[in-house]
């Protein structure tokens, strides 16, 4: 049977070779699934992780024991040290992670110690860190383990007297004005209820090393006013005295890099099993790993979700294609049947014939997909792939099931319209050819507009209920998938009603020109009309896949597009950096005084080296009152700006307020008591140009009263403005989120410095196109340590498109266009190369009846212009239809949350162009191909068919 | 000519495409951005100035005052001048009441006489006891009795010894005596105060509710207005705090003249301070300025001695490791940074010692947004006069005479009324003291029983004189008769001889005492009778001319002699003619709430007439602020006086003017006054809106600026004003420093 079935294959291997790819690009993008849900749920990791240290500034993953000992609990430092070491170790082998790091304190609690040199008493911790000298310098004196060496005069008295040795960091020294050599002196109790005095020598002064890596996790100064002591002082201050209880800490940095999709659950488990049995566990990564298994959900989903029309569009080529196989082997299937052999040989014969084809797919599409799926992973918009780091997308074992999946489904769907033909013998097949004009099941029962109105109601369905949506998906809840499928759903329908209609089309200009054309343009409408259950598949398939291709790449310029206009206009700039203002405070009488001293702006200057094209001031606070009239709006947004500055670096989309937003600045600047606000501020209280409205700030000390109110003209309102959103969210007590209107003041940077004194700024910086972020913010902490947060809207962006979410969608709908365009371009080729084939005899009849090549042509391309044209062009139309009625309705799902910026179709015309060029190029190669079969058709031999 | 076609074609096609895809679109109108005409940032030039810590005063140019005082607590009878008055030295100023001392006196003197009397009388009696005892020695001698001879020995060295201590103690008497006398007649000669200097009286005490000066209580002060010094209200050797500054000088008009403490000795002040009353700190000028009364002049007081120096403003200046630096402005206009040499600061500006020049201009940033909208302001000089106006203002009363009760009693009559005027000698009101009948009774009772007891005596011994006449003439007979010469008998004759001349003797003594005791009955008698009906009704006469101030009793109120509470009535002395009086509560300085306290002597004083708004100028004569003190050396001993507290936290300022335009009481009390707290000569006075505020961070106070306009910008620049000082009020700000005559300022135009 096998030769049998190579010779078969053999035989027809053009069309076994277009299965093939079928196939492979089935079983590619089935693995795709696997891979890149695992690659992108590690980068999900990789990133809540990131994040997690940025914000909280510390290692992300560590696991804290805090104890807390009575002195009959506590032995000894080593004993204690030994027994932590042991609960830390059995933490890092039970998750299967290296320890990174550990750290051990241990602290007395401190009593009041008099001293020598300083003011009479104060509050002292005393206090042990293993390996304390290993990752700390000591900067002045000598370390307490080292005591006998110091040459200061009062630490070798003291020391004689008694006194423990101990070491101090810098900022104890500094806050409580202590010096080395100093003596201070605790009262403890003894075991025995007397009295008796410690004496504890400043020997040294230690600060952290800057090598020390990730060691001090808990700082040299988290334990206050501490005094570090000797392990043996330590212990023989316990032993001897009653000097309360020891707290004890073991902080446990696992290495959180093997941390992936797979051990997360694991990790998430374990790490609230211990933490619900020991209460002193504490663990700081436990809330990522939560919000990591919420968005695990989600991103599963989604990538399904994408996944379905694509493998759906690869299931219909391989039918087509597969039907196409089996038409031409009719004649030859009913005669095996004639012969005797039985059905089930026969669909046998197919099946093995298509598990060959489609188990040679399924492994090609194996390393096709790791390929692919790399390539998606590696995009940053649609059809923009870049070279950056794709190293979290790795080969995944999943994918062989994904390939025997596709291996299966090709085997079902190239085989499935063998068992159709398999019952037919020579006798029926003439009944065949008959039934080939009765209407198909789909267009007689209206399939096609049932589909579209379901899909239609699924539409408006979803539209109705998009807040409830965006605020699900704000609080972290999952997208119904069937969001993405039902454009799909619409997209099939509408091609399928479209075939309806041109049918219809096709009909009615046969019956308007039938008796007044020429026999080409007769001939070609009668092909189209018998062909039209044949070409109905090419034809759903060029618009399906033309139309997915507008409506993704449009789905996704408008999802990039918007992300990134939003992260620029939330931004406002390309670089915000904010500095940590030093705050000064007097205490008069009851009233404490404040004030901040503005750091030097010129320091900002460097920045023009680094390509820095302007900067300037922007005062934001967020806390500001409005009132109007007796009413007071409370926590609402103020700016300060200096108008000039920010219009020419601040960014703003033109259109997105009534004029142009400098006509507002020019307003602003001619009018020092002016204020711009937010058109949502003016709507509710009916403010209008002109109109005055008292604002007020409060301080750093107090939120309770405003320290000054001033009053200001409005002077312009705006829809939008740069780093201003109106709308907030927060949860509500019912857990769900609520919605907040946000109002907008800009005022004068001058006026506003001058009504409520300096208070910090963020500078924002525009910068020109190759201003390297990393280089800036070098050379900035060289300039300025003290920054507090350095924004970079590129990094933002990039940041962004590298999101798990937006991620599959740019590459997803990269890769399934591609797919989609590949399939369309074959089936489209194999469809007409067999269709000349077999008009072969019919061309030669033509030919024999004086028909010119020329006027074949011509048929041909009247044949072209109402299948494969007016199918791309319906592909087109509805493409263009799909992204007015789904993009919208798509895009909350990545954008939920109200924008001043409301979410814009983004049409492109290069896409457009692009889309077209490519479909051009493959239509005009199919064109030329055909036209070359024709060519070298040979019609003498036609000739003679024809004549015979 | 083919390929051009073509080329022509594209161009057409992708202009028809260019304007298919952008020429459908309505175009955005993308304005100008306009420079915000608020401002923070702007250059300012590095120039010199005094750079350090400073403090300001504004002090008065005031006469030297004289006080008079009593030594003792006095009750003063009589003020013999009045405020505004120009006395000469050695003019009597005020009187006590000499009357006690006089009764005084007087008793002592009749003491001294009686004693006197009573020696000389007396002095026969020794030679005749001593007589008695050596012939009773005799006597015992003849008997051959020398036991008693030696007793009578014994009793004649007793008696000679007694009268030796009689008569020193008689000579101590007549000295206490004497003493006593010559004191009282001193205090009677002290209860007139003199003037110590020429010069016009400027204070006098109020009398109208208390005659009693208290020890070192100003009673009057004569103040000479040809030597002056710079005083500065409320500031008193106790809180002045410039002692040691090492700069002080007076800016009078653009001068700066060195000023000097016009210092008390250590004695004054330490006795000041002992006393807990301070006097006002003075200064004079080190140079003649001709600053005369009335003048006033800002003090400025540096703590180190300064000299004008290079400096920047502290909101110019940076720091980094490598020093401290500013942005100056470039040829170009660019800012460049500059390091420079500091060197020391205050809260305004640092002082450069190296890396600027006078006149580059430094960037500076502060908080005050820079007037969007001005115009220009030259600023000028101009005298600058304060006038505030007091809180109240009524007719002068400053000879006030308080009657208190003389003795208690009820109140029976009283015909004094508030606002009339009354003579001297007219009765004012009747007490019926009740116990007066019954004292002058009593003392003719104790008159009669002194003559009866006198006449006894009289009687009893002229008897005696007698029966011993009569046994000497028995006895010269029988010796005489009976030539009895016995011894004895001639001892015993002597005996009786001497016993009678002792009886006319006693009887001497006798008549002296009675005439004594009958003057001093009479004395008693008469001063009790003095406005004593003899009923004990005891009449309150008016002691001068004048008007009844008040009243304080009425019939059937009881009072009690000697009792503060117990004041009667008290009258003023009608007012001369050209003195018209305000009494001021306490001026109370704008904006600060500073109390000012009253004018300083010499001060003009406005009195609007607030009907017809008819303005008249007069000068304040008199500045009696409660509790001033004024130290000074008399008789080399450091003095002390304070002006009595007046109504609580209120002063009083008398004015002196023409009284013909005010007819009456009603004229004066629909006036307003208006004090002249301040004159100063050639002062910067702005619009106060031209000067701004703002709060110095880290604490409540607050600093000063103006906007000066260099090179057409406006630039901040810190002033120091009157305002804090009580100078200026809202509408007018006196700029004590920090812009100079011809500076040109920004004055902020309005937008509405």
């Amino acid at each position: 049977m096998i030769p049998f079935i190579a010779k078969k294959i053999k035989n027809k291997k053009l069309l076994n070779i277009c299965l093939l790819i079928g196939t492979i690009l089935l079983a590619a993008f089935l693995c795709i699934y696997p891979m890149f849900r695992e690659g992108s749920l590690n980068r999900l990791i990789k990133t809540l992780f990131l994040a997690q240290q940025e914000e909280e500034g510390e290692y992300p993953a560590v696991i804290s024991l805090k104890e807390t000992l009575s002195y009959e609990e506590f032995s000894s430092v080593a004993e204690t040290s030994r027994r932590l070491k042991e609960t830390g170790d059995k933490w890092c082998a039970d998750l299967k992670a290296d320890s990174v790091m550990e750290q051990q304190v241990f602290t007395y609690h401190g009593g009041s110690a008099s001293s020598r040199f300083g003011p009479k008493s104060r509050v002292i911790n005393l206090g042990y860190v293993t390996d304390l000298y290993r990752y700390a310098d000591v900067v002045y004196g000598v370390g307490a383990e080292e005591a006998d060496r110091s040459e200061n005069e009062y630490v070798k008295e003291a020391l004689e007297n008694g006194a423990y040795p101990c070491v101090i960091s810098q900022k104890t020294m500094d806050d409580n004005g202590l010096i080395v050599g100093e003596l201070l002196s605790f009262k403890y109790r003894i075991y025995d209820d007397t009295q008796g005095m410690l004496d504890f020598v400043i020997t040294g002064v230690i600060e952290e090393k800057e090598d020390a890596g990730l060691f001090w996790h808990m700082r040299l100064n988290d334990p206050e006013k501490t005094v570090y002591l000797r392990a043996s002082d330590f212990d023989k201050i316990a032993r001897e005295n009653e000097i309360g209880e020891i707290n004890v800490t073991e902080n446990r940095m696992p290495d959180y890099s093997k941390i992936d999709h797979k051990n997360a659950q694991d990790y998430k488990s374990y790490l609230e099993k211990i933490t619900k049995e020991n209460t002193h566990i504490s663990v700081n990564f436990l809330t990522t790993l939560t919000s990591y298994k919420e968005q695990e959900k989600e991103i599963s989903m989604i990538l399904f979700a994408f996944e379905i029309p694509i493998v759906a569009l690869l299931l219909l080529f391989l039918y087509m294609v597969s039907g196409r196989i089996l038409e031409m082997e009719t004649t030859e299937i009913a005669m095996l049947k004639s012969r005797g052999i039985t059905r089930g040989r026969i669909i046998a014969i197919y099946a093995l014939q298509s598990s060959i084809i489609a188990g040679i797919g399924s492994l090609i599409g194996i390393p096709a997909g790791f390929l692919m799926c790399r390539l998606a992973a590696g995009t940053d918009g649609f059809l923009s792939f870049t070279l950056k780091d794709v190293s979290t997308y790795d080969f995944s074992l999943m994918m062989f099931p994904f390939a025997a999946g596709a291996f299966l489904l090709g085997v079902l769907f190239m085989t499935l319209p063998v068992i159709g033909l398999s019952k037919l013998t020579i006798t029926d097949r003439k009944g065949l050819r008959v039934s080939l004009k009765h209407t198909p099941f789909w267009e007689k029962y209206f399939l096609d507009v049932l589909l579209l109105l379901i899909s239609a109601y699924l539409l408006y369905n979803y539209y109705k209920q998009s807040t409830v949506m965006s605020e699900t998906i704000i609080a972290g809840g999952g997208v119904d998938p069937v969001i993405f499928l039902d454009s799909s759903l619409f997209i099939l329908s509408c091609g399928l009603v479209f075939l309806r209609l041109s049918g219809y089309l096709v009909r009615l200009i046969y019956r308007i020109g039938q008796k007044r054309w020429k026999p080409a343009g007769f001939v070609a409408f009668l092909q189209i009309i018998r062909g039209a259950k044949k070409q109905g598949f090419i034809s759903v398939f060029l618009i399906m896949t033309i139309a997915m291709g507008v409506f993704n790449t449009n789905l996704a310029r408008t999802v990039n597009e918007n992300t990134k206009q939003r992260i620029e206009y939330n931004l406002g700039c390309d670089l915000r950096i904010d500095e940590v203002w030093r705050l000064i405070t007097i205490r008069n009488g009851d009233e404490m005084n404040w004030s901040y001293r503005e750091p030097d702006f010129g320091r900002y200057d460097v920045l023009k080296e680094y390509g820095a094209s302007g900067m300037t001031r922007v005062l934001r606070d967020e806390k500001t009152d409005i009132i109007i009239g007796t009413k007071t709006e409370k926590g609402n947004i103020l700016m300060g700006i200096h108008t000039k500055e920010f219009g020419t670096i601040a960014k703003l989309p033109a259109d997105v307020n009534s004029r142009h937003w400098f006509h507002d600045l020019n307003a602003l600047a001619k009018d020092p008591k002016g204020v711009i606000i937010s058109s949502n501020l003016a709507e509710k209280y009916a403010l209008k140009t002109g109109d005055k409205i008292k604002y007020a700030r409060y301080g750093p000390m107090s939120d309770k009263e405003p320290y000054a109110t001033v009053e200001g003209r409005v002077c312009g309102i705006v829809d939008a403005f740069p780093g201003y959103e109106s709308t907030d969210y927060t949860v509500g007590e019912s857990g769900g989120v609520e919605e907040k209107e946000k109002y907008l003041l800009v005022v004068n940077y001058a006026t506003l410095i001058s009504d409520f004194s300096q208070t910090p700024y963020s500078v924002w910086v525009s910068l020109d196109k190759d201003a390297d972020p990393d280089k800036i913010r070098e050379a900035l902490k060289e300039k300025i340590p003290a920054i507090a947060t350095m924004r970079f809207g590129s990094e933002e962006i990039q940041k962004n498109k590298d999101s798990a979410m937006l991620q599959i969608t740019n590459g997803m709908f990269s890769v399934g266009f591609i797919v989609s365009l590949l399939i369309c371009v074959v089936g489209f080729l194999i469809y007409w190369i067999l269709t000349i084939r077999e008009r072969e005899l019919l061309y030669g009849i033509y030919r024999a009846m004086g028909m010119s090549m020329k006027e074949i042509v011509k048929m041909l391309i009247t044949e072209q212009i109402f299948s494969s044209f007016l199918a791309t062009l319906s592909g087109f139309g509805v493409g263009a239809l799909t992204t007015v009625l789904f993009t919208k309705l798509l895009s909350i799902v990545y954008l939920p949350r109200k924008h001043n910026l409301p979410i814009t179709i983004f049409f492109r015309l290069q896409d457009s162009i692009r889309m077209i060029a490519i479909i051009a190029a493959a239509f005009t190669v199919c064109f030329f191909i055909m036209r070359r079969l024709i060519r070298n058709m040979n019609i003498t031999t036609a000739l003679k068919m024809g004549e015979d | 000519m083919r390929s051009r076609h073509a080329q022509f074609n594209r161009i057409v096609l992708a202009g028809l495409i260019a304007a298919l895809l952008s020429g459908c679109a309505k175009p955005v109108e993308i304005p100008v951005l306009e420079d915000p005409v608020a401002v923070n940032v702007a250059y300012r030039p590095v120039e010199k100035r005094y750079v350090g810590k400073y403090s300001v005063a504004v002090g008065n140019v005031v006469p030297v005052e004289y006080c008079h005082f009593y030594r003792k607590v006095t009750t003063l009878k009589e003020i013999c001048c009045d405020v505004g008055q120009y006395v000469e030295e050695g003019d009597v100023l005020a009187s006590a009441d000499e009357k006690k001392l006089k009764e005084e006196l007087q008793d002592l003197a009749a003491e001294r006489a009686l004693t006197v009397s009573l020696h000389d009388a007396g002095l026969g009696l020794y030679a005749l006891n001593q007589d008695l005892v050596d012939l009773d020695k005799k006597s015992c001698v003849n008997v051959e009795d020398f036991k008693g001879a030696a007793e009578c020995e014994n009793r004649l060295n007793l008696e000679k010894e007694n009268y030796v201590y009689d008569e020193k103690l008689y000579e101590y008497m007549l000295k206490q005596y004497d003493r006593k006398i010559a004191d009282i007649s001193k205090d009677i000669e002290e209860c007139t105060l003199k003037a110590s200097h020429s010069g016009y009286v400027t204070y006098i005490k109020d009398t109208s509710k208390d005659n009693v000066a208290k020890i070192n209580e100003a009673v009057v002060i004569i103040a000479d207005p040809s030597e002056t010094y710079i005083e500065v209200p409320d500031m008193n050797v106790d809180n002045y705090l410039y002692r040691n500054y090492e700069m002080k000088y007076a800016m009078i008009g653009k001068e700066e003249v060195p000023v000097e403490e016009y210092e008390y000795t250590g004695d004054e002040s330490v006795y000041a301070i002992a006393q807990d009353s301070y006097p006002n700190i003075r200064f004079k000028t080190v140079s003649d300025q001709g600053l005369k009364v009335g003048d006033s002049v800002v003090l400025f007081f540096y703590n180190k001695k300064h000299q004008k120096e290079l400096c920047v403003g502290v909101d110019s200046v940076n720091s980094d490791d490598g020093g401290s630096y500013v942005y100056v402005r470039g040829e170009n206009g660019e800012k460049e940074k500059r390091y420079f040499t500091n060197g020391p600061s205050d809260d305004l500006y640092v002082t450069v010692i190296d890396g600027l020049h006078e006149g580059e201009e430094v960037y500076y940033v502060q908080e005050a947004a820079s007037p969007a909208r001005y115009k220009e302001y030259t600023v000028s000089r101009t005298d600058y006069v304060q006038e505030l106006e007091t809180a109240e203002i009524r007719q002068a009363q400053t000879l006030n005479t308080a009657y208190f009760a003389p003795c208690s009693g009820t109140v029976e009559e009283v015909f004094a009324e508030s606002g009339k005027e009354v003579k001297k000698g007219d009765v004012l009101m009747v007490i019926d003291s009740g116990g007066g009948r019954s004292a002058i009774s009593e003392l003719e009772n104790e008159k009669k029983r002194a003559l009866s007891e006198f006449e006894k005596k009289i009687n009893s011994l002229d008897q005696e004189a007698y029966d011993l006449n009569a046994q000497i003439k028995v006895l010269t007979l029988e010796t005489a008769n009976y030539h009895l010469c016995e011894p004895e008998y001639r001892f015993q004759t002597e005996k009786m001889k001497d016993q009678a001349k002792i009886a006319v003797i006693e009887k001497q003594l006798a008549q002296i005492e009675y005439d004594a005791a009958t003057q001093k009955y009479n004395r008693l008698l008469s001063r009790i009778r003095e406005n004593n009906d003899g009923k004990g009704k005891i009449s309150i006469v008016a002691k001068d001319d004048g008007i009844v101030s008040a009243v304080y009793v009425k019939k059937g109120t009881l009072v009690k002699e000697n009792e503060e509470n117990h004041l009667l009535l008290s009258c003023s002395k009608a007012v001369p003619d050209k003195i018209a009086v305000l009494t001021a509560k306490a001026i109370t300085l704008p904006i600060t709430g500073k109390k000012l306290g009253a004018a300083a002597v010499g001060t003009s004083v406005s009195i609007v007439n607030s009907k017809d708004g008819t303005a008249y100028e007069g000068t304040c004569i008199c500045n009696a602020w409660n509790a001033k003190s004024y130290a000074f050396t008399e008789d080399e001993k450091a003095r002390l006086s304070t002006v009595s507290m007046e109504e609580k936290n209120n002063g009083r300022i008398i004015v002196q003017m023409d009284l013909k335009d005010f007819t009456d009481q009603a004229d004066i009390r629909s006036c307003r006054a208006f004090v002249r707290t301040l004159a100063l000569k050639d002062a910067i006075v702005l619009p106060g809106d031209l000067v701004y505020t703002e709060k110095i961070q880290g604490g409540n106070k607050t600093r000063e600026y103006v906007w000066k306009l260099i090179g057409g910008e406006p630039v901040k620049q810190y002033v120091t004003i009157g305002t804090e000082f009580g100078i200026g009020n809202g509408q007018e700000t006196v700029i004590l420093s920090g812009v100079e005559e011809g500076d040109l300022l920004a004055d902020e135009l309005n937008v509405q």
